[in-house]
């Protein structure tokens, strides 16, 4: 890891831990010593109250290559996450995660979870990820909104 | 040109509360006042005109600010504006001084005037050409404003009667004194002097270098080349203003010069906070060395000391601290290690580098000071001087653990230990956190800090007894959280004020915190004390005998222990850590007291939210914590049995509670099921014997219409059933196959009943139907093994399993078969597609499982096909489709050997072709769907596509057709299917020749198809056509490049750019190259810019 990356690793750690949105979570893991990996971190994002998510806490993976923050960090939600802009595999599809789109290296983590908050109630339909939950969402928001209820139980707070 | 007066009445009009006249209008009228010639010749007049409000004279400065962003470029406008900002600066500063009460509003101008000067300071010492020029009357570097304004203002006070003047900005002795004025010096004693007149002037000055500084500040952090200025501003301006604020900051401490006008003023600190962000954000920039910031820092930190209740209520304290505060949390290292050292005693009353020569008496200040906070029950206050006090220990976190767990230093540990003590008790602050302190909330970051720099020590640096010194500390730290972290504190936060849940999050964020701290601590800690420590604590005395009175308080203790344990053993694999299931078994009350804590929690009565949330809390501790134990429970039969009893009561009084709102109970529910399934799961082979039937009971009645349980509710329990009877192998498969028909015929029966009934069925019974058929198929994937999964006892019959679930004795698929044909049969539910859905993967459910699994619902090809084409033609397609497309796709991909050609085109006929003028066609969602069959088809088995009579008629005809849609869908799906239709690794070499062979006929087409269909596309599509074009370059060179000198002229009548492109892409490798190579061509032929 570049020393460039661990500063800025550091200091995301240090601002998420004084000031995250409430009931976000974001930590780095372990590494099989004890030690902190601060290249990948597991992170919770809660559905916004007043919508078909609120009831969930939805896990995420965040893991930042070397050359970050030059490049985004990869963040994934658990694979078959149903969700029209999530990949089969759980990678994210949003346009400030994209390193040919918005990705900035000011991009903070707070600002990554929040948008992918946002992400959840407010899917963009022309950026399908995925085949089920985009068509449902475009054709049968009945049969969505069931699926992302249940889902929201299996990730309950 | 309007004439002053109405300029002046459009302006109050804009300003006023409600303008009579719409204000867009009156904007661009007097924006395009503002922006032309005679911009700067209305602002002199809307600033000299004494009968004007301030309204108007700042309009007036506005305008001044306009010109000068658009119409400075020669050096006499420039020097016009220059003089003019001066010129009205002084004179409006000048009737301000002389009555500051009247004029107060006056100062909004003054303020716009000192910007524009500050735009000026910038400009004049950034902008090269200046430099450059040889214009000796051309200003080149402005020194110190604050200069300037002393000598012209000086002027201006001491010859009042000269004030006329000040409104001729031609006055030839204005101009000269403005001239003489812009690098003129200003020695320490006149400045003295000028500020200590009068207040006014002490202030003006001080505004004055904090709007210069703040704009310079904004401007730096816009425009990363600034250097030059940061010299000037350094060896002019930041030496006048640390006068000006040393002589402020001193004033109480020593009276010094005996200036009796001034006081300290607000002002003071937030041009003192301005002047540390700049410097922060500068020193690592200038060549010529950071600016000092010490002396005011000493000055600061005196005058701190000196504020008390008695003479300020703490006020100037307060200001201070929130200037170090600022400083701590964003560049620490800008005040020097000695002045650290003097901050440490006073905010800890030790320092770590030695006890020798402290004067303590200014830590008794800080306790004074903690105490009126304390006192006064100030806690916005407490907050941030908790804020300010951690991140000024976070600075030497590092040197801290250094201190107490190395050899690195040759230092006296007992101070170390002396230090952290101190930590510690700061740590202890004995009030309710969030609510009352902040201490502990914020020391949680510190303590986590410190424990990973522990961690991360080298070996050969540790002291011998580091070990237990860490263990000492960090025992101590969980021993202070725990009470801490109590759902009693939550419950008076909440009582407090029900209204503010910002408190109540705080609080929660701060028991996730101490959950992240206590995981770093078990690194440090280990099972032996932590994890120990926290069971024991849990499991050390029966908390059923205890008294009514103080009970709850027990089970709060006992919820904090057990919220941190679970998130320490969640991490565990139970079962295989003979550590822990020997800890827990040493303590026999740890298991019922966590039961107990459970049950308490289930039966609080909602009479309030404060009840609501905390019974929420303890319901989702205890039952995470059981559901964590299910590997214990493997190995502890009793324990188990308790456990889902418990679970079941949990359940039950769930569903009954009319206490408790819907939302509550509904939750509540959630994390029982759920925990029910994680033991279902985990404990199968326990529960597989007598518990099998009990759970079958349950199961039955949760499954009737008239259990109040939800839909998730259900099929979780089903599926949890599931997991014990798919572990019931060990009698053979008769037996698990009477358990499965068991519950098939359960809720087959539940199922016949609701079809039975009128067919105006309501909502209610749609979803309750739906939902059992949900639970069939939640029932079918119980029964599929994880890979690694091993059976031994099924191993050993696997055979028999193999060959009963082939002969299916019992009838289980065909009589199921009969139900789901009902269901697509019936009006009532066909129209519906969450029951084709389900159907489908209920039909589908073993499709992908290997061929020696057995399964259930393992159906034949013959009876999946016939549902799908008797059906097909009644459900509601538009909606259906896709599902019955996911089931064809599962089918052909496991039936691929056994498929025929005839069969594949039978079913692409019937389920795609004959609804494809009518539906799918018009749907590109559906009409991508239908591509990415193909493409999945010619994926796992190609022969299938290339030998179907559906290709050469319908799909390519369609697919060449759709080349040059508008959808970027289909034109993605499309694409894929052409890329893959060319290069297809699967192929055998009968199909490779059978492709080759469509290729070379239609081949002419598809080029000028894809073409034409890339040059009408937009910009961000042309990607999905680069790898086609690719690949038909690479299989089919000199192929393609015939077809694109016939298709090219065709679509646009640009033969060059034909010719360059079709030359450059058969020299191109790459997929970037190429891309790139087809993005010239479409730029060129669209003749649209390159960008």
């Amino acid at each position: 890891m570049s020393s460039l990356c661990l500063q800025r690793l550091q200091e995301e750690r240090k601002k998420w831990r004084k000031d995250h949105p409430f009931g976000f979570f974001a930590k780095p893991t372990k590494k099989a010593d004890g030690t902190m990996n601060l290249q990948k971190w597991e992170a919770g994002i809660p559905g916004k109250e007043g919508t078909i998510w609120h009831e969930g806490v939805y896990p995420l993976t965040i893991e930042y290559p070397d050359e970050y923050p030059s490049k985004p960090p990869k963040v994934k939600l658990p694979s078959g996450f149903y969700h029209p802009n999530i990949y089969p595999s759980g990678t994210i599809c949003l346009s400030i995660l994209n390193e040919e789109q918005d990705w900035r290296p000011a991009i903070t983590l707070k600002q990554i979870c929040l948008g992918i908050q946002d992400l959840l109630d407010t899917p963009n339909p022309n950026s399908p990820a995925q085949e089920p939950a985009w068509r449902a969402f475009q054709k049968n928001k009945a049969e969505y909104e069931r699926k992302v209820l249940l889902q929201a139980k299996q990730y309950t707070k | 040109m309007s004439s002053i007066e109405e300029v002046v009445s459009l302006i109050e009009t804009l300003y006023s509360p409600n303008p009579t006249i719409d204000v867009n209008q009156i904007q661009q009228n007097l924006q395009a006042i503002q922006k032309s010639n005679d911009g700067i010749h209305l602002a002199n007049q809307l600033l000299t005109g004494t009968s004007y409000s301030s309204n108007v004279k700042y309009f007036g400065a506005l305008t001044l600010t306009v010109q000068l962003n658009l119409n400075a470029e020669s050096f006499d406008t420039f020097w016009r504006l220059f003089s003019s900002n001066l010129v009205h600066l002084v004179r409006l500063c000048g009737i301000y001084t002389s009555d500051t009460r009247t004029n107060a509003s006056l100062m909004i101008a003054i303020k716009k005037l000192m910007s524009n000067l500050s735009l000026i300071f910038i400009t004049i010492n950034e902008t090269e050409h200046i430099t450059q020029d040889d214009n000796e009357r051309i200003i080149k570097q402005w020194n110190n404003p604050i200069n300037t304004f002393i000598r012209l203002f000086s002027e201006y006070s001491s010859n009042p009667a000269l004030a006329t003047n000040w409104t001729n900005l031609e006055d030839p002795m204005i101009v000269q004194l403005l001239q003489q004025s812009i690098n003129c010096d200003v020695s320490y004693d006149d400045l003295l002097k000028f500020v200590a007149t009068s207040q006014t002037f002490n202030e003006l000055s001080l505004t004055f270098t904090e709007i210069i500084i703040e704009d310079l500040t904004k401007y730096q952090s816009k425009k990363h080349n600034v250097t030059r200025i940061h010299q000037i501003v350094h060896e002019h301006l930041y030496i006048s203003t640390m006068a000006l604020l040393n002589i402020n900051i001193t004033l109480q401490l020593n009276h010094m010069y005996n200036i009796t006008k001034l006081q300290l003023n607000d002002i003071v600190f937030k041009c003192t906070s301005a002047w540390i962000n700049y410097i922060s954000m500068t020193r690592h920039m200038s060549s010529g060395g950071s600016m000092n910031l010490s002396e005011i820092f000493q000055n600061l930190m005196n005058l701190m000391c000196q504020s008390s209740e008695q003479t300020d209520n703490f006020y100037i304290a307060e200001k201070i601290l929130s200037i170090f505060g600022n400083v701590f949390a964003n560049d620490p290292t800008i005040m020097g290690f000695d002045l650290r050292q003097q901050i440490e005693v006073i905010f800890l009353g030790i320092s770590r580098a030695s006890n020798a020569n402290i004067d303590t008496s200014k830590n008794a200040w800080m306790l004074q000071y903690m105490n009126y906070l304390v006192t006064n029950e100030m806690t916005d206050e407490l907050k941030e001087l908790a804020i300010c006090i951690v991140d000024y220990l976070q600075i030497s976190n590092l040197d801290v653990c250094n201190k107490l767990f190395t050899s690195v230093h040759s230092n006296d540990t007992n101070i170390s230990q002396e230090y952290i003590k101190v930590l510690l008790q700061m740590t202890n602050f004995p009030l309710i956190p969030v609510q009352q302190e902040f201490f502990s909330v914020r020391m949680v970051d510190f303590w986590a800090d410190l424990a990973d720099s522990y961690i991360n020590l080298p070996n050969e640096a540790l002291l011998p007894n580091s070990t237990q010194i860490g263990i000492d500390i960090f025992q101590q730290v969980i021993n202070i959280y725990l009470p801490k972290i109590s759902l009693q504190n939550k419950q008076t936060i909440i009582e407090e004020d029900p209204q503010d849940e910002s408190a109540v999050h705080e609080f929660d964020d701060f028991r996730s915190a101490v959950i992240e701290l206590s995981q770093n601590l078990w690194s440090i800690l280990g099972n032996e004390h932590l994890t120990n420590m926290l069971v024991g604590g849990i499991g050390s005395s029966d908390a059923s005998t205890l008294p009514e009175d103080g009970k709850m308080a027990v089970f709060y203790q006992i919820e904090a222990m057990a919220f941190i344990a679970n998130a320490l053993m969640s991490d565990m694999n139970l079962s295989e850590s003979p550590w822990i299931l020997n800890i827990l078994r040493k303590n026999p009350f740890f298991m019922r007291n966590i039961l107990l804590l459970f049950q308490v929690s289930i039966q609080m009565s909602v009479t309030d939210k404060t009840v609501g949330m905390l019974k929420i809390n303890m319901i989702r501790s205890s039952s995470k914590m059981i559901g964590t134990l299910a590997g214990y429970l493997t190995s502890n039969e009793s324990d188990l049995s308790q456990c889902i009893q418990t679970l079941f009561q949990g359940l039950e009084s769930c569903s009954g509670d009319q206490s408790s709102s819907r939302e509550i109970n509904d939750t509540v529910e959630v994390m029982i099921i759920k925990t029910i399934s994680i033991i279902c799961d985990i404990c199968r082979q326990q529960l597989s014997g007598q518990y099998l039937d009990h759970f079958i009971g349950v199961l039955s009645s949760l499954l009737q219409p008239t259990a109040t349980v939800s839909s998730f509710t259900r099929s979780t329990l089903t599926k949890s059933v599931g997991y014990i009877i798919e572990c019931r192998v060990q009698n053979g498969p008769e037996e698990q196959g009477k358990y499965i028909v068991q519950i098939l015929n359960m809720i087959e029966d539940l199922i016949d009943q609701c079809l039975d009934s009128p067919a105006n069925v309501q909502h209610e019974r749609k979803d309750y139907v739906l939902n059992l058929l949900g639970c069939i198929s939640e029932f079918g994937s119980s029964m599929i093994h994880d890979e690694d999964y091993e059976s031994p006892a099924l191993i050993q019959q696997l055979q028999q399993y193999h060959e009963f679930w082939k002969n299916d004795p019992f009838q289980c698929r065909g009589k199921l078969l009969v139900l789901l044909e009902k269901i697509l049969s019936s009006p009532v539910y066909n129209k519906d597609s969450g029951f084709v859905e389900v159907c489908c993967l209920i039909l589908g459910k073993a499709l992908t499982l290997p061929d020696q699994d057995p399964h259930f619902l393992r159906y034949s090809m013959s009876d999946i096909t016939n549902v799908m084409l008797k059906y097909v033609q009644v459900v509601e397609l538009s909606t259906s489709l896709p599902f019955f497309i996911y089931l064809l796709e599962r089918l052909v991909i496991q039936f691929k050997t056994q498929l025929s050609i005839d069969e594949f085109d039978y079913l692409f006929n019937e389920l795609f072709i004959k609804y494809y003028d009518t539906l799918i066609g018009r749907d590109p969602d559906l009409l991508q769907m239908m591509i990415n069959f193909v493409i999945t088809v010619l994926d796992k088995a190609p022969h299938l596509v290339i030998n179907s009579k559906c290709l050469p008629v319908f799909i390519i005809p369609q697919c060449l057709k759709l080349l040059p849609s508008n959808e970027k869908f289909t034109i993605v799906a499309v694409t894929k299917f052409w890329t893959k239709f060319i290069n297809n690794r699967r192929y055998s070499q009968a199909d490779l020749t059978g492709m080759q062979a469509l290729i070379m006929a239609h081949g002419q087409e598809l080029v000028y198809q894809t073409m034409y269909g890339l040059y009408h596309t937009q910009r961000s599509d042309l990607n999905s056509y680069t790898d086609l074009i690719r690949g038909l370059v690479a299989k089919f060179p000199m192929e393609t490049k015939g077809w694109l000198v016939s298709a090219l002229p065709q679509i646009c009548d640009k033969p060059s750019i034909h010719e360059k492109f079709v030359n450059r892409l058969f020299v191109t490798r790459g997929s970037r190259a190429a891309a790139n190579v087809i993005l010239t061509w479409w730029l060129e032929c669209t003749s649209l810019p390159s960008y």
